[in-house]
């Protein structure tokens, strides 16, 4: 989970907020929104124990229209590498 | 678990080779230019290709070393920082502590951004939930791992924001821009020091390159065994050195075209951007699958060993939704977070991406069947050696329930 963000973005965080305590501030906001994250794809992920991650929790809700998800899961992973 | 600690990182490609070319040349003492960057960072991202793509044994113990050098280069930050703090600096106190809040934005468009950053840097909490089935019992690791690895992160990025304060002065911390850690060394150990520890930050750059073209050439590969991709088989391959060579060069080249295309001051942040905004919107969807799924609970028959509960899935569609909506409310005073690009660029090419992803379930899943009148049904089976689950998609000729499948 260590990426280079904590060296690279600290500065540009600072910027945009313009002082430190809002920088700060916003560190902590954004860990609440990251662990809220987690509880979900924990709970998906425990339901749902295969590889893959997100795409057979979207696969699995979502099933009408047939293999919608599956073509925007498609095209998301081919154009953005992600 | 299959995955190493390091294997847990997130990011981009892109980005990291960005942060590995302006590190490197900090440390090298060259002026960081327009190609010099850009060539650094393409020679970073080729070599973790063919690294991956021709050895993948050395390529995973190079990776898991440089995860090691990553978290060791933080604890140094750490450190130094509760030096910094009890005085040991090479320049004065900055006293950024001392009204913390003055000069705070009243911008939505720069607090949204900021935010932006900060979930990037945090995002991976997910990551394990990609190779689940190779995990030993899934459920139990996954409760244990993912809340410790978030809570250590979460005080290791807190306690190396502190750090970069107690010791670089705030015009010093905007004019280092992403050499920030950078002038964090210079500030407590020196102009040595700073050389060094340069090399190492850019070191932990290229593993997270290796990481991420390691994961994302395997999801590419499962794409194409699950016959979703057109020329799967080709996807699919693992020949001709035991390693998913087309599923890492696609990546390759996505992180290739996107670091090259925008002008090199904008090209980090726009990566960024335009990798965390469709995010947002997938996240969006996640976490609305969850409200639907507690709100139609037998219809699906969902009862998980873990429960996020209701407010939490509220919670986190409604952040995603004001990270999906919020940023094109356009700058207030003038802080666009480009310096050329229109500041709403990613927002659009973000979602030209998700209606590129409709346009291919069109063509795949709509159009082709009805012009070569099959049916498209996915199977699933279990691997004979592995014993994973395994779908994969075949045509049916219409008309013919159970007659011959022709393969993808």
């Amino acid at each position: 989970m260590v990426g280079t963000g904590i060296f690279a973005t600290p500065s540009g965080i600072l910027e945009l907020s313009g002082s430190v305590g809002l920088a700060l501030f916003l560190w902590v906001a954004g860990m609440i929104i990251a662990a809220a994250g987690m509880a979900v794809y924990l709970e998906f992920g425990t339901g749902i124990p295969k590889n893959g991650g997100e795409k057979n929790y979207l696969e699995y809700v979502f099933k009408k229209p047939r293999f919608l998800a599956t073509g925007l899961y498609t095209g998301y992973v081919m154009l953005l590498g992600m | 678990m299959c995955c190493s600690f390091s294997n847990l990182t997130p990011g981009w490609a892109g980005s990291n080779s960005v942060v590995f070319g302006e590190y490197i040349l900090h440390a090298a003492n060259v002026e960081v230019g327009r190609w010099n960057q850009r060539g650094v960072g393409l020679a970073c991202i080729t070599s973790a290709f063919l690294i991956h793509g021709f050895a993948l044994k050395w390529g995973l113990r190079l990776q898991n070393f440089l995860g090691f050098v990553k978290l060791a280069i933080l604890l140094i930050i750490v450190i130094s920082g509760f030096a910094a703090l009890g005085g040991a600096l090479k320049v004065p106190n900055p006293h950024n502590f001392d009204n913390a809040f003055a000069g705070t934005t009243g911008s939505s468009y720069g607090v949204v951004t900021a935010l932006y950053n900060v979930i990037w840097s945090y995002i991976g909490y997910s990551n394990a939930n990609y190779a689940l089935a190779e995990t030993k019992n899934p459920v139990k690791t996954l409760k244990l791992a993912a809340p410790l690895a978030l809570g250590g992160i979460a005080i290791l990025y807190m306690l190396a924001n502190i750090a970069y304060f107690a010791a670089v002065p705030k015009d010093e911390i905007l004019s280092s821009g992403r050499i920030l850690a950078a002038s964090f060394f210079r500030n407590v150990m020196g102009p040595r020091a700073e050389r060094a520890l340069s090399v190492f930050v850019a070191l932990s750059a290229f593993g997270n390159v290796l990481s991420v073209i390691f994961s994302q050439g395997r999801i590419v590969q499962e794409l194409g065994r699950e016959g979703i991709l057109p020329f799967s088989r080709f996807f699919a391959s693992n020949r001709p050195f035991n390693a998913p060579l087309a599923g890492l060069f696609e990546h390759w080249l996505v992180s290739v075209i996107i670091m090259l295309a925008p002008p090199p001051g904008d090209a980090y942040n726009f990566i960024l951007n335009v990798i965390s905004y469709p995010l947002a919107i997938v996240n969006a969807f996640v976490a609305l699958g969850l409200i639907w799924l507690y709100t139609h609970r037998e219809q699906y028959n969902w009862n998980p060993p873990f429960r996020a509960t209701l407010p939490v899935a509220v919670f986190f569609f409604a952040s995603n939704v004001y990270l999906v909506i919020a940023p094109f409310v356009p700058p207030s005073d003038g802080v666009s977070v480009y310096e050329t690009l229109p500041y709403w660029l990613h927002c659009v090419v973000g979602w030209a991406i998700i209606a590129g992803g409709g346009v291919y379930w069109l063509v795949w899943a709509v159009i082709l069947p009805k012009i070569g009148r099959y049916e498209l049904v996915r199977e699933t089976s279990y691997d004979e050696i592995d014993g994973w689950e395994r779908s994969h998609f075949v045509k049916r000729p219409i008309g013919t329930s159970t007659g011959v499948e022709a393969r993808f």
